[in-house]
């Protein structure tokens, strides 16, 4: 039985992040190797990593990273902090303790930048029933906010930035990660979720603080399982609006989908086709709202609707005021 | 001698590029770190594009995991070639009124052409070569049909003009596909001074094109030798010294290949770069070269001191990325060898006083801006 | 890379681009195509999609205004056929401008080639 990242405990945890040998683990399909002597990183990944599997020195390794502290002088009195890929620093240091934060947005490079085995979104996904919601979005459109919102109220989690479309199966992959929330959203979902604890919280970020939240035992067991896309739906968080969930046409929905993909000039005439199927076989909606209460019910009635590529038409309401 | 109670070394990538057979007795570990070293080196698509070849790209044995990394690459391939060849055809039609010959260059020359060299092979930008005395009609020509040049600081552009063997390089407004013209091979400063005439006069027309055209295969091999072993840039030299092994084993098959370099090599001023490069073709990747050429080649070298110092340098430059966790006895070498070839770089290309310059300019960083930011 | 046309007459013969990918979904005010060529991809309006469907083996534009006045022209043509033709006093003549226009959209867009 594989055993899990929790079962080392804190000191066994920071003794291999330090060593050459480095934490080995599976997220998602992706196995890691990570290796850092910072005590930011190993208290944020025993608190956000306890439920992943371990992996056996001989097993193979997909991203080998680290975070460090550049050497030279710098050290001293502006420390910096950086993101490794097999040794080497594809970026310029960051400044201060954002070690964590790091880790997190330079495996999340790794996957967009070197994955195109699959199509890749922008794009929060979650499943219920074995059917995908698929929520395209730029950053600043609440797709974070809501993604955690939904994590937490009958949806499981398989990614909050990264959909992996597999071309062969049209399905998409599970890669369930700590999840993060930026300023606001982190009071909004910290009062949503009473028992939430934050792994890491850091304030210093260009994007103002920035705090992880463990993905959900279940959602990291269930990694392997893969889901049908059946619901595209463009989230937009308005202050004081009235939720609105409309059907967009499809013609639109692709073209957002087309502006949301990392990849999609690697993929070319194929990646047309596939998000055209995806296009096809999903219900496609805007949704509108400020209220997360209301969000949430509006998503658990979506799910309950029957059968995949019906007419978006028939499922779109809206409440008054 | 190896002492034959220790382990075999490691199968990397260089071993299995050589002789795929051998990933069919790999474990993950080693499929691990022949990863590591393809992306280091920039070689992962030639590896994805070897086993596909040999039927070997979804064997029974290789990770799930790896094989979708070697399909990633050959996506990735696949969509550079067909925009390289998209390009062509675009820098064909801009330049239809120049009445001269276009010449392809590299990548872009591989790919056009179909040589095997193409195999595998990702790069971002497409090079040319003009006569000098086009220079200014096709960079107004390419102004006119989108490509602006992407040199903002007046130093550089000066710089560029006055000594370089190029353009700044252009990017198109629309396709942002990047494109270096060239009008020599080498800069004005350089210490050779191959002849662009004598390029030009021997360059084989592409069928299916108005002007384009590749440098004749001992031109194509001196041109890219003299790339590899006169550049700074050595960020990909183990798949450049790949690109001029797969050039030589094609080219070769004619006979009178071997006799006809050594002549032109003279003829282009060009005979150090193929000094350094044949053997360390033959030692990297086994290249079939002649034993008498070889020979012949050896006598042609600088003094015994600095050749071996040469030597050594190409050792650690050609060595791909170690296993990770040894011990770095390696990175003080390979820094020390890179430091060293990038003064060297800079000394046989630009004469001493603006070598000064140069570097100091660069070094304050006055020239140019543009870092890279992580992805936040 | 489209060609700029100044005029276009009624019998010059245009056809549609090679390696267009257009997909339409029944009741959608727009199509979306991808261009194979040079790997973009647009919105299009439903008379624009007719007109590359209908043009797959060239076509003019009084070759288009025939089909349209067809009695059986397919459903998708309707679409174009009410773009055209929603004013019910619209003359030919505004119907063929209304063409016209479109097809030199097209052509620039590089959608549509011109043949001779």
């Amino acid at each position: 039985m594989t055993s899990t990242v929790g079962e080392l405990g804190y000191r066994e945890i920071c003794s291999l992040l330090r060593s050459d040998q480095g934490l080995r683990l599976k997220t998602g399909p992706f196995g890691n190797r990570i290796r850092s002597a910072l005590p930011q990183v190993a208290q944020a990944v025993a608190n956000l990593y306890g439920n992943y599997p371990l992996l056996q020195k001989d097993d193979f390794i997909d991203f080998d990273v680290g975070v460090s502290r550049p050497s030279g002088l710098r050290r001293w009195w502006q420390p910096q902090v950086s993101f490794q890929l097999d040794g080497n620093a594809p970026f310029n240091p960051l400044p201060g303790d954002q070690g964590f934060p790091l880790l997190e947005w330079g495996l999340n490079w790794c996957v967009y930048g070197m994955c195109h085995q699959y199509l890749i979104l922008h794009a929060a996904v979650l499943e219920r029933g074995g059917r995908a919601l698929i929520l395209p979005a730029p950053s600043g459109s609440g797709k974070s906010t809501l993604c955690a919102a939904l994590l937490f109220n009958g949806w499981r989690l398989l990614s909050d930035e990264l959909a992996l479309l597999d071309p062969v199966s049209g399905q998409c992959i599970a890669n369930p990660r700590p999840v993060s929330l930026k300023n606001e959203s982190i009071t909004v979902i910290g009062e949503l979720v009473s028992d939430i604890e934050f792994g890491s919280r850091v304030h210093e970020t260009s994007k103002g603080t920035v705090a992880h939240f463990a993905a959900p035992k279940a959602a990291v067991d269930s990694a392997s399982s893969p889901a049908w896309p059946a619901w595209i739906v463009l989230p937009r968080w308005q202050a004081g609006s009235a939720l609105k969930l409309q059907p967009l046409d499809k013609a639109r929905t692709l073209m957002h989908l087309v502006e949301n993909a990392f990849n999609y000039d690697v993929y070319g005439a194929e990646g047309f086709e596939l998000l055209s199927q995806v296009v096809t076989r999903s219900a496609c909606f805007s949704f509108e709202y400020s209220d997360l209460g209301e969000a949430i019910a509006c998503f658990s009635k979506l799910s309950h609707q029957a059968g995949d590529g019906l007419a978006s038409s028939s499922l779109g309401w809206s409440t008054s005021g | 001698m190896s002492n034959p109670e220790q382990p075999p070394p490691p199968v990397g990538l260089v071993q299995v590029l050589k002789q795929p057979g051998l990933a069919l007795s790999l474990k993950a570990a080693a499929w691990s770190h022949i990863l590591q070293e393809a992306r280091a080196t920039g070689l992962l698509g030639r590896l994805a594009h070897r086993l596909q070849g040999e039927g070997l790209e979804a064997l029974a044995t290789c990770p799930a995991a790896m094989q979708g990394h070697l399909r990633s690459a050959l996506r990735v391939h696949r969509a550079q070639h067909e925009e390289a060849l998209r390009e062509a055809r675009y820098i064909d039609l801009a330049l239809a009124q120049l009445d001269a010959p276009v010449v392809l260059l590299k990548g872009a020359a591989y790919v056009v052409a179909g040589l095997p060299a193409a195999a595998g092979r990702v790069f971002s930008d497409v090079d040319i070569m003009v006569p000098k005395d086009r220079l200014a009609q096709a960079e107004s020509l390419l102004a006119m049909h989108g490509w602006m040049s992407t040199e903002q600081s007046a130093y550089n552009q000066r710089y560029y003009r006055q000594w370089m063997h190029e353009l700044p390089p252009m990017q198109h407004l629309q396709r942002m596909t990047v494109l270096d013209v060239h009008h020599r091979i080498l800069p004005l400063t350089a210490r050779m001074q191959p002849h662009p005439e004598l390029m030009f006069a021997t360059a084989v027309p592409l069928p299916g094109t108005r002007h384009l055209h590749i440098l004749s295969p001992t031109d194509m091999l001196l041109h890219s030798m003299t790339h590899l072993f006169v550049n700074d840039d050595m960020s990909h030299a183990l798949r450049d010294l790949s690109d001029l092994d797969l050039l030589a084993r094609h080219f070769s098959r004619d006979e009178g290949f071997w006799p006809q370099l050594m002549t032109r090599a003279q003829e282009l001023d060009l005979v150090r770069p193929l000094w350094h490069a044949l053997p360390e073709l033959h030692r990297v990747w086994r290249t079939p070269i002649p034993t008498a050429v070889l020979q012949q080649l050896s006598a042609l070298g600088p003094r015994r001191p600095v050749a071996a110092a040469m030597r050594w340098i190409w050792r650690q430059v050609f060595a791909p990325t170690r296993p990770p966790g040894t011990r770095h006895a390696d990175s003080w070498s390979s820094a020390a060898a890179m430091a060293a070839l990038y003064l060297r770089g800079h000394w046989l290309r630009m004469p001493p006083m603006l070598l000064v310059r140069h570097l100091s300019i660069k070094a304050l960083g006055l020239h140019r801006s543009g870092t890279k930011q992580p992805p936040l | 890379m489209g060609e700029v046309i100044h005029s276009l007459n009624d019998s010059a013969v245009f056809t549609t681009a090679a390696g267009l990918l257009i997909k339409q979904w029944p009741g959608e005010d727009t199509g979306v195509v991808f261009t194979t060529a040079e790997r973009k991809t647009h919105l299009i309006s439903p008379l624009a999609a007719t007109i590359l469907e209908l043009s797959r083996s060239g076509n003019s534009v009084s070759g288009l205004l025939a089909q349209w006045t067809e009695p059986d022209a397919p459903t998708a043509q309707h679409a174009g056929q009410q773009v055209l033709f929603e004013d019910e006093y619209s003359s030919e003549e505004h119907s063929r401008n209304t063409l016209s226009e479109a097809v030199q959209g097209l052509i620039q867009a590089g959608l549509l080639r011109r043949l001779g």
